[in-house]
């Protein structure tokens, strides 16, 4: 994978979020990608951020979660890496929850799935987890998916 | 500036409180205003994790003198992630075991939107207007 555009490290405190997705949001723009779709990778990034600080770190302040950011050329998108050094996590624990069952909490990885074009979770072998996830500009989203059902 | 980061303000208008959450850059107000037979708040700003907890402490109080209905007014909210939702549920939660009327108004695009994607909008009872919530 070539270098990322932006390569940046961030303590886990909550406080940070709202500069991280005003950044991630702008760069998006940039990239090519529209209004809602900039809106919705500002929010799976946040969903990110908070399942590390709250459930990797245990709302710890002073952890590390490094971000990485490529923009995409063809298709247009972004692609954000984010990676931690929390406990491991049982990769079938990170599907989401039922929306059927009403209860706060659990929502944010349903969300992540949802908003993005690709999610991918894994454990870092040197520790910690990655999580790697793409959004693409609609147009070049939808033909990426005609392709894939087309060539399956 | 870093201690007045830190600190609350509290103001009185009329019959309305305004606190002030300062978390970092940002900042979550949440005016409470009574009304006949209940009371409305309106939260002003991102509603996050790091904000989220002021929305739920000024949702606890309000719900502790039980009132007859609570009318959410996210017109001054432009952003909300799941733990705002989550704010949100727990205060519906309480509202069903009181037989309170809880009613959220004006949402704003991206609020709306993260409602849909988690399948709120029909769990809640979601109104246009502030009109339309001191009538449900």
């Amino acid at each position: 994978m070539s270098e990322p555009h932006i390569h940046m490290r961030i303590l886990s405190r909550p406080e940070l979020m709202a500069p991280v997705r005003a950044m991630l949001c702008e760069l998006a723009s940039r990239a090519g990608l529209n209004e809602t779709e900039c809106g919705h990778i500002a929010l799976a990034i946040d969903e990110a951020l908070t399942n590390i600080i709250r459930h990797g770190y245990k709302n710890d302040s002073d952890s590390h979660i490094w971000i990485s950011v490529w923009e995409l050329e063809n298709p247009k998108g972004v692609r954000i890496q984010m990676d931690d050094l929390a406990p491991h996590v049982e990769l079938e624990k990170l599907k989401g929850r039922e929306l059927d069952d009403i209860r706060p909490g659990g929502l944010g990885v349903h969300l992540i799935h949802s908003l993005m074009d690709s999610v991918h979770f894994s454990k870092r072998p040197e520790g910690g987890m990655r999580l790697v996830v793409e959004k693409l500009h609609a147009h070049a989203a939808a033909n990426s998916h005609a392709n894939v059902k087309h060539n399956s | 500036m870093r201690r007045c980061a830190r600190t609350h303000a509290v103001q009185v208008f009329k019959s309305s409180t305004t606190i002030t959450h300062m978390s970092g850059a940002t900042e979550l107000v949440v005016d409470v205003e009574a009304i006949s037979d209940g009371v409305i708040l309106r939260p002003k700003g991102d509603v996050d994790m790091a904000r989220s907890p002021v929305l739920r402490t000024k949702l606890t109080d309000a719900l502790k003198s039980k009132p007859a209905r609570l009318v959410l007014d996210l017109s001054e909210v432009p952003y909300m992630d799941s733990s705002g939702l989550a704010t949100l549920i727990e205060a519906l939660q309480t509202t069903r075991k009181n037989k309170i009327k809880f009613i959220v108004c004006n949402l704003m695009p991206r609020v709306r939107s993260i409602l849909e994607i988690a399948r709120l909008t029909t769990v809640f009872t979601v109104v246009e207007n502030r009109d339309e919530a001191l009538k449900a």
